[in-house]
Order: C-alpha cells, then structure tokens, then sequence
C-alpha cells in the first residue's frame, strides 16, 4: 500500500528535527531513506511508525489518514519496524516471539494450544527462508536471525509497511545476501518496504529510490538508476567535499604528554603502542567493538590493565580507577554514550559541568563546595563554549544534542584536564553544532595546547580533525595514517588507505 | 547410597513409631515457635515435670513464628521417633495440616498456649481461656473504676483470638449501664505502634478517659509504659488493666502508674500437657466432650505483687489433683 | 535577599511546597474534625512521632538517594536498642558510654552491608533481606526476647521532656534535618551521593569513587537508623527488643511521600520533614475521627497513595510547563 507524508514538520527544544517533508513510498518498492547524523531521519521514522508525533502535516496510508498514538497503534494500521535494538524475549521460543501478540486467537480448552501456534509460525519462518524449529528459544540465535524473526513476526501481524532499520549493520556478508533475497521476495508480494542505511553500496543494490535527509529537510528523492555514489554523498552532506578546512596543528613530536608500550586489557585491546604529543589531536578510527573506545576506557582506569605500561608526562602510571586516573593524572574522558554514562540528565548545567572539580573547590572546614565559585565556572564555560541554554539552572536533559555535547566537554574544562579523550563527539547533534565542536576541539589543541584522544567513526570528520589517525582492527591498532592537515594529502586515497588498515 | 541412608533411617523411624504404639516407648517432645520470653516461662513447667517424674523431654524452639517452620521441624521430631508433643501451634487454623500428618503417624499432640481450631486431632488444649480472661479483666478495671466512666478497648492484631477478646470486654462492659467503651484501638502489631495509635486515642479523649483495657501483651507492655510517663507529667489518671507480667508491666503496678494485669499460668502450660501425655501413654483417654483445659489467670495488682506466683501454682496444683475426675477416663 | 530566593525556588522547590502543602491540608482538616486535634498532649506527642519517623525515613532516604535499598534498617534499630540495654542494664556502664558502644555497633552493622555491595558487589536489596535475618538473630540471639528496664532517667529524659511545650526530639531532628539539607546541598560527599544516585556510570566517568559513596550512605543510613532505635528507647524508657519490626514500610512510605526519588538522585530535608508529618498526621487523624479499626489500614494506604498520586500530578504539570 502507498504511504504518503505530507509536509511533516516536527521540532524538539532547541533544534527543528522535521521541517515540512513529503516523500511517498509506493507499493512493491524498496525505499532508501538516507541522511547523516542528525539529519531527521530517526526522527522521519519515528513519526512513521507512531513513536513520536508530528507538530504538522499528515500520513496517509492507502486511502486512509493515520493519526497514529504509540508504535502499537502503528502496527495495528499495518505499520512495523525492525531493527537491532527491538527487544525480543529471549527465553521465549522463536514461534511465541512471532505470536506473542496473537496469542490469544490460539487460546483453547485449557490453555494455549502449541502445536497449531507452532504450525502456523513454521509457515511465516518459511516466508523468510528461515530454517529453524519454532520451538528454539530465541535468546541463542544470531542477529540476522532475529532480524528475520522480527520480519516474519511483521508479516504475521498483517503489516504492509516494513521499516528496516539499519538492518544491516551487524550481521555478515551471507546473512546480508539471504536478508536481501527477502526483501525482494517481500517486493515482489506488493508489501512497501523502507530501507535505512549508512552502507551506499547496499542502498545501490536494493533499493528503487532514495530519499535524502539533511538538516531536516527533504533534499530529494530520486530513482536509483539516476544516482551514483557520488551523487548521493553530495546530497547529504550538501557540499562535494564535507573535509572542514582546519589547518595544521604544530605538534613537538618530542614533546610526549601520554605513552603506551604494549597495553593490554584482556579480551578487550590488545598490545596497543602509541604516544601522544602536547597540543594534537589523535585519532582513534575503527569499526564500533574494535577496541578504540575499549582503549580509551582502559587508559582512564575503567577497565583493569593486564599488561603493557602507560605513562603519563614520562612517568609510569598505575590507574585503578576512574577517580585515580581525575584526581591523579588529569585525564578527561567524554563518553559516547552522553545520556547514559556521560550527563546527569536530570541535574542542572552547573552541576553537570561542575561535578569532577568539586573537590577542588570545597572549603576544606566546612566541606562545602564553594558555590560562588561553582557558578562562575558554569557561567563562564557556558559563555566560552557558546552554550544555548536559559541558564545555568535549565536540566541538561531538556537540551539539544549539541549543547549536551558542549556541556560534556566543558566539565572536563572545567577540571582543567590537558589530557582528553573524547568518543564519538558528533553523534546526534545537528550540524551546526557539529562543526562548532569541531572547531571547539582544534582550538583547544591548537590554543590551549591541550592533548587530544578523538575517537570517531565518521571518516571526514576523523581526516579533517585528527593529526595522526590510528586505525584499529579485531582489538589491535593495524597502523597509522596522517590527518589531512599534514602536507600533500588528500580525502580520496586518505580514505583508501584507512579503509585497506581496516579490512 | 544416599537413597539406601534414607529407606534406612525411615524404616528405623517407622519401626520406632509401631514400637511406640505397641510397647511402654513414648518419647516426649516439647516444641514452641521461636524465642520469647513466654515460651522461657512454660519451659519451667516442662522441666518441674521431668523433674518429678524423671521422665525425659526434649525441648525445641523454631526459627521464627511461621507455621511452615514448625512443620519442617515437628515432622523432623517425629520422623526421629519423638511420639507424644506438646506444641504450640504458630497458626492456629494453619497447624492442623501438621497435626492430621502426625495423628496419622499414631502421635500424641497437645496444643499449649493457643487452642488449634476445631476439629483438632490435638487431644487437649491447655492454655489460657481468653475470653474468660478478658472478661475478668475488665470486670477487675471497672472495680478499680468504681463502676462508672469511659473505657479504651485496645486489642491485638485482628483474628480468632483477639475477635474472642474484644467480645470478652464488651459483654462484661454491657452489663454496667455506667460503663462505655469511648474507642476501640486495633491493629497493635509492635511496640511502635502501640505507643503511637493508644496515644493519639488518649489524645482524641483526653480528659473523658476513665480506664483502658487491654487484652494483648504487646499493647500492654507499651501502655504501660506511655502511662508511667502520662502519669509522671502529672496527667489525670487513667485505670489500666492489661496481660502478662513482662518486668515492664509489674515495674509499672508497683509504681502506681497502672492498676494490675492478668498473670496467665505459663508455668501450668508447660506442666500440664506433659502430665496428661504421661496419662495418655498410660491408657488414658478424654473424657468425652472435654478439650479445653482452662489454666487460669491470676488477676496481678498491687496488692498480691510479690506473692500472686503461689497463686498461679496453686491453679497448676488444683488442675492436677482433678485430671482424673474432670478430664481422663480409664 | 530571603525572600526573593523563596520566591525563585531556591529555598523551598515546587515539590517541597507541595509537600508541605499537603500537610497543611490535613491540619486543617483534622483541626476542623475535632477538638482534641489542637490539644498541647496531642500537638507534643504528634510531633514526637513525627521525630522518630524522621530518622527512620532518613536511613532508607539516604540509601534510596544512592540509587541503592536497606531493607535492614528496622534490625539494625533492633540490635542498637538490644546493645544500648546490655550495656546500661546488665553491664551497668555510664549511658554515654553505652550509646557509643550502640552507635557504634549500627555504624558496624551498615559498614558489613555497604562492605558486601561494594566489594563483593551484591545488589543492595539482596544484601540488605539477608542482612535483615541475621542482625534480627543476634537481636533475639543477643536478648532472648527480653526487654531491658533500667534504662538512666537522663537518658530516658531526651524521649520524653520538652521545651517549649515542644519536644527535645523535635528540635533533634529540626537539627538533624538542617544538617542533612546543608549536606546535600552544599557538601562535596553530598551532592556526590545524588550524582551516583542518579546516574551510577556516569559517576563512575566523572571521577567520583563510587563504592566510597555508596559506602559511606550505608554508613549514613546505618547510623539513622541506630539513632531512631535508641530514641525509642528513650522514649519507651526501656529497650526493647521488639524495636524496630514495623520499620521497613514506614522507612519507605515517608521517604517516598517526602519526595525521596525511588530509583535515586533526588532528597529533600524539607520533604522528609513533611512526609514524617504526613504519615503522623493521617495515623493521628484516624483515630481522631474513630475510624473503623478493622479498615484502617485500608484507610493509610490510601491516604498514601493519594498523596503520591498528587504529588505525581503535580510533577507532570510542571514537566508540561518547563516543555511549552
């Protein structure tokens, strides 16, 4: 059936998420939905399959206006989801997680009757070329599997429109190809598929049209056959090179702040080697689980060191804890993960910012933290690193992305760290903000000759930040490219060779 | 190996049990729920016994007041060839699972304490008659009122027995026009809470309280501490009649702060059931209908507070010398 | 200066005045329903209760702020009582002796529980119901049920005199509270055992040793604890075992209506102090009007909730308004 959004339009505090989009998705088609970080798109489907609500606009499916209320009101029109993050119940078998919203057209005389629930699962398995006993627990199969799963579980409840996540990104090549062939097949039976991706190559192969996102705004929708790789990076990134223009940071490569021989934490990094020098950036680049972020927490103390030696300003450093790695040697750590383990959502700016110095600023009689003090700070962090906010006292959790993001770095300016390591600092902020930390973390390496760990995913913003790019791959660091910064490089075979360390 | 220790230990246990139906083997038991000082009381009764008879008992305490506790160990008892017991039933509608279990093994149970309820296999029930001795002690507190005023019900935590009290107390008050019950307290669970719901009644009443009963021992040991310091402060005074004679209680009667409490006979609680399964070993039988043996209270004031242990002795006494006219039969 | 901060919710925050507010409301009402309400003998001994309350609300808030349960508060207020009597009664040592020793014995009791979450890394609800078990064991292990009676009229004078027609153990826990309000707004400790409460992993990232802060609010809540036993003690004018049983609902339900956040980060002296009274006042005013006494549990409960829900209410308007 066709679903058809009409100028959607959606803001959240701080930042405009939708901003009057309308795109169809047609029957038998497979639909790409394509856009940065930030670009709305999470926020597109979100609306799509009744998460969130739309300020304005509609949603139109067949002849039909949805107003949907939650994702189950949205499955109830024939709307589903599939993605990694669904939860499935894993001690349940693979037939209840495909009923487990039927299961009441299987109640019979004295309780749940298994074998006609098992029969009819088997037939939806089959639709998605899965073969397993429905009877397995779900818990023990692989991703791609419950991928499938969650298809067949769509299929069952009568959807039409199937949104595919990311379905991708964590399964193998053959599982790849098999998804592949379903969602042709799916095509093929007239159902509207969404196909949303980082992986270019996959959208060429699949897909019949492409809908790009950017700030968001609809940029255009275009048939595949129109479209090259090329072609749809511009789209999405707005401009032929998205290489921000920072130049050189001048870094005494004799001048080393932090050093690793051969540190090991079990299981998690193997044998990494590095030194970093005063007033650079570093960067860490490697496919999530390849042990750069499980490098970095092993430097701060969060994960015990099982071998190999760090020094910090050329003295050997042993680090137990993350307060030892504070109140000992200066390091700052900005997490990637800043609503989980990174911001205290429901705190205020000045307490967030303000919590690792603390101790510092305490009257050692009374114990009290100097709150003068600890409002000057915040205010002036605030003004330095150009935080939109009411104030110092508005809760960080009713920020935007970039700003929490601003705030996260800030805390660590605030401890006045010269070592800092920072993960995945553009994820989910819009890109203004995005090009505003950027700049934000070169002038701290370039004027206040602060040493950075960056750790990223997102290539450009690795090549143009970093000035040396290590690049890591199953717990072990591969090799060493330059940023492009450094003299007579370029984007295009900058890329190839991260990408060659990588494979 | 382990099923063969087990067969063996059951065989031997049931060998034992057709042993004790048969031939003079009784093996006695005492068992009470867990620590309290009650149970320290009834124990000396117990050990009067063993002492008189040179009979041996094995004394046992639970873990805690749950009736599924003192299943698993009774049925341990009894599985260790212990054939006569005198328990006190945690639950008294929740034992008689227990006791049927028992019954069925050929075990003698008498219920000490609190009666289990009925029908019982228990053979007898020594203990106090509570409502028996609510209605004395509320006949004693209106003594001390002079017949007239306003009186506070206190009782226990709700259930059988505290149903049975509260009747105990109104039917005594309903026979004096002059009397009335001005509250009714419930629920007193802990010595917190006691203090803190009897006091918000006195201070709901205050200056129309004559008297207040209570008929439970957690309250009483409560109450008669907030009157000690409401009598201290110079309040008017407030009659008070409660239950058992925790040294809080008596310190209190001899202060003056309170008028007197029911000493039950724990002594006799102990003592008696031991007698009559000695009895029952013997051959005796219930006479028919008869059940319930009412240990007795002793009314504890002022007056009788060194020397009321004699009286309660003397009940105990009294009890025995009639086992035989009152309550056995050949 | 004052009340420019009052004004701005420096002072006192929206759910703090909703609290308090609520409170206010039962007064009135129960003032209205009856006469004996207003009595100085009702005024001091509701106010009494309120005190003790207090503390046994601040050893479960102080743990709940940590994102963290003691289910063990109420033995622990057992064993101190039962310690404080072994000590002035059968050992017959100066009171102040004996109130060291007993203090001192609950510090021992929350370092064993903050000892077996941390370094062993048991989660708070399971150390706690064990710990509940064995301290209620030495407790009556310790006693055998007994009370102990001679307990120094000093020492009992603290539960039972007043000042002012108020009280020693409501000005104890004005200065108690005062200080909880400055440690939780001021202190470094403090406001790290709401950062832990509210965010334990990112606690963990801002340097701030979390096993030390849960640590030391097991201290905390073991030492609150031990404090309302022996003012029960005083109060009762004798120790008694028993102390401390009714506890861990109590512990929970004013801590909660006193704006202390289930899964941690967020308390408020100035909530606790109006939850103690809440709970006072709804208990006081059920007898007050003879409420049916089989009920009346049914009656406390939900007076609770009512008041949760409210509170509950009042919260996501506020949320809707910050939002719009």
């Amino acid at each position: 059936m066709t679903l058809q959004l009409k100028n959607i339009s959606k803001s959240f505090p701080g930042v405009k998420a939708l901003d009057d989009v309308s795109v169809v998705f047609s029957a038998s088609e497979v639909h790409a939905l394509l856009g940065e970080n930030g670009a709305g798109k999470s926020t597109l489907i979100k609306a799509i399959c009744g998460i969130h609500k739309a300020d304005s606009g509609s949603i139109e499916l067949g002849e039909k206006t949805l107003n949907l209320t939650s994702l189950k009101d949205g499955m109830r029109q024939g709307i589903t989801i599939v993605n990694q993050e669904i939860q499935v119940f894993s001690e349940s078998s693979v037939a209840e997680n495909i009923m487990i919203d039927k299961l009441d057209n299987y109640r019979g005389f004295g309780g749940i009757n298994w074998s006609k629930l098992n029969a009819d699962a088997l037939g939806y398995l089959d639709l998605v070329g899965l073969e397993i006993d429905p009877e397995t627990p779900i818990g023990g199969l692989s991703a791609a599997q419950k991928q499938l799963i969650q298809i067949a579980k769509a299929i069952s409840s009568e959807a039409t429109v199937i949104l595919l996540d990311e379905p991708t990104s964590s399964i193998t090549a053959n599982e790849v190809a098999k998804l592949f062939e379903v969602i042709r097949d799916l095509k093929a039976k007239g159902y509207t598929l969404i196909f949303v991706s980082h992986k270019l190559e996959e959208v060429l192969e699949i897909c019949d049209r492409v809908t790009v996102l950017r700030d968001g705004q609809h940029v255009g929708t275009r048939c595949i056959s129109e479209v090259d790789k090329q072609a749809i990076i511009e789209m999405m990134i707005g401009r032929k090179i998205l290489i921000e223009n920072f130049s050189r940071l001048d870094a005494d490569p004799k001048d080393i702040v932090l050093e690793a021989d051969g540190l090991t934490s079990a299981g998690l990094i193997e044998d990494a080697s590095f030194k970093l020098r005063r007033g650079e950036v570093l960067g860490l680049y490697g496919l999530v689980g390849s042990g750069r972020t499980e490098l970095a927490k092993t430097i701060i103390g969060h994960f015990p060191v099982s071998a190999g030696v760090l020094k910090v300003h050329g003295k050997t450093a042993k680090i137990r804890s993350v307060a030892d790695c504070i109140a000992k040697h200066n390091i700052g750590y900005v997490s990637e993960n800043r609503k989980e383990d990174g911001l205290f959502l429901d705190f205020d700016i000045e307490t967030n910012m303000t919590i690792p110095i603390w101790k510092r600023i305490q009257n050692p009689l009374t114990r009290a933290i100097n709150i003068k003090k600890q409002r000057e700070t915040a205010h002036d962090l605030m003004a330095a690193l150009d935080v939109r906010a009411t104030g110092i006292d508005q809760r960080v959790g009713d920020l935007s992305g970039g700003n929490q993001q601003k705030i996260s770095i800030a805390k660590w300016l605030a401890a006045d760290c010269d070592i800092l390591i920072i993960d995945e600092p553009s994820v989910g902020v819009d890109i203004g903000a995005k090009t505003m930390i950027h700049k934000l973390i070169w002038d701290l390496a370039n004027t206040e000759k602060k040493s950075i760990i960056l750790i990223s995913s997102d290539m450009p913003e690795m090549i143009s930040l970093a000035s040396r790019i290590l690049v890591f791959k199953e717990k072990r660091i591969t090799g060493e490219v330059p940023g492009i910064a450094e003299p007579d490089q370029d984007y295009e075979a900058l890329s190839r060779d991260i990408g060659k360390l990588m494979a | 190996m382990e099923l063969f220790r087990k067969i063996a230990v059951g065989t031997a246990a049931s060998v034992m049990m057709i042993g004790a139906a048969t031939a003079d083997d009784t093996r006695y038991a005492w068992y009470a729920s867990t620590v309290h000082p009650y149970f320290d009381e009834v124990k000396m009764g117990v050990d009067k016994f063993s002492e008189d008879f040179g009979i041996e008992v094995t004394k046992r305490l639970g873990q805690d007041w749950t009736q599924d506790n003192q299943n698993d160990n009774v049925s341990a008892m009894a599985a260790q060839g212990f054939n006569a017991f005198s328990i006190f039933p945690s639950d008294v509608s929740g034992a008689r699972g227990l006791y049927e279990e028992l019954a069925g093994q050929g075990v003698t149970i008498i219920d000490f304490g609190q009666a289990t309820q009925e029908p019982t296999p228990a053979a007898f029930y020594v203990g106090t008659q509570l409502k028996e001795a609510a209605m004395l002690a509320t006949e004693e507190l209106i003594k001390s009122m002079g017949g007239k005023g306003n009186v506070i019900n206190v009782l226990e935590v709700p259930g059988e027995n505290t149903r049975l009290r509260q009747e105990g107390v109104e039917e005594v008050v309903a026979k004096y026009p002059d009397v009335k019950i001005i509250q009714t307290v419930g629920n007193l669970s802990t010595i917190e809470d006691s203090v803190e719901r009897v006091q918000n009644a006195i201070a709901a009443n205050l200056g129309n309280i004559d008297g207040i009963i209570a008929t439970g021992y957690t309250p009483t040991v409560a109450i008669a501490q907030l009157l000690t310091e409401y009598h201290e402060s110079g309040g008017k005074q407030i009659h008070f009649y409660g239950i058992d004679t925790d040294a809080v209680v008596l310190d209190a009667i001899r202060a003056g702060h309170i008028d007197g409490t029911m000493a039950q006979n724990p002594f006799g609680h102990g003592y008696i059931p031991m007698v009559l399964l000695k009895k029952l070993a013997e051959g005796y039988k219930p006479q028919d209908g008869v059940h319930a043996i009412d240990a007795g209270v002793v009314p504890v004031t002022i007056e009788n507070i060194d020397t009321y242990a004699a009286d309660i002795s003397k009940l105990t006494q009294n009890i025995i010398d009639n086992l035989d006219s009152k309550y056995l039969t050949r | 200066m004052f009340l420019t901060r009052l004004k701005t919710g420096k002072i006192i925050s929206g759910a703090e005045s909703g609290i308090l507010g609520a409170a206010f409301l039962l007064i009135l009402l129960f003032a209205l329903a009856s006469d004996s309400f207003l009595t100085q003998y009702n005024l001091f001994n509701l106010t009494r209760t309120q005190s003790l309350y207090v503390f046994v609300a601040l050893s479960q808030a102080v743990m709940l702020a940590t994102g963290n349960m003691n289910l063990s508060v109420g033995a622990i207020a057992g064993l101190t009582a039962v310690i404080f009597g072994v000590c002035v009664d059968t050992l017959e040592l100066a009171w102040p002796l004996a109130l060291l020793i007993a203090l001192g014995t609950a510090l021992f009791c929350g370092a064993f529980n903050g000892f077996v979450m941390t370094v062993l890394g048991v989660n708070s609800f399971i150390v706690s119901l064990s710990t509940l078990f064995i301290f209620t064991g030495f407790v009556y292990g310790i006693s055998e049920g007994y009370s102990y009676r001679n307990i120094p009229a000093d020492f009992v004078r603290i539960g039972r005199g007043n000042f002012l027609g108020l009280p020693y153990l409501f000005y104890l826990m004005v200065g108690t509270l005062a200080a909880v309000w400055y440690m939780f707004r001021y202190t470094v400790f403090g406001r790290q055992v709401l950062a832990t409460g509210s965010n334990l992993e990112a606690a963990k990232l801002s340097g701030i040793n979390t096993d030390r802060i849960i640590m030391g609010a097991n201290l905390l809540s073991a030492f609150f604890a031990g404090v309302g036993g022996l003012l029960w003690v005083s109060r009762l004018g004798s120790a008694q075992p028993a102390i401390g049983q009714n506890w861990l609902i109590i512990s929970f339900a004013v801590a909660i209506i006193g704006g202390t956040a289930l899964a941690g980060g967020r308390i408020t002296a100035i909530g606790l102090f109006g939850g103690g009274l809440i709970m006072v006042l709804i208990k006081n005013g059920l007898i007050l009007v003879q409420a049916n006494v089989y009920f009346e549990q049914a009656f406390l409960g939900s007076i609770i909730l009512l008041t949760i829900l409210l509170d509950r209410a009042r919260e996501i308007w506020s949320h809707k308004a910050r939002k719009s």
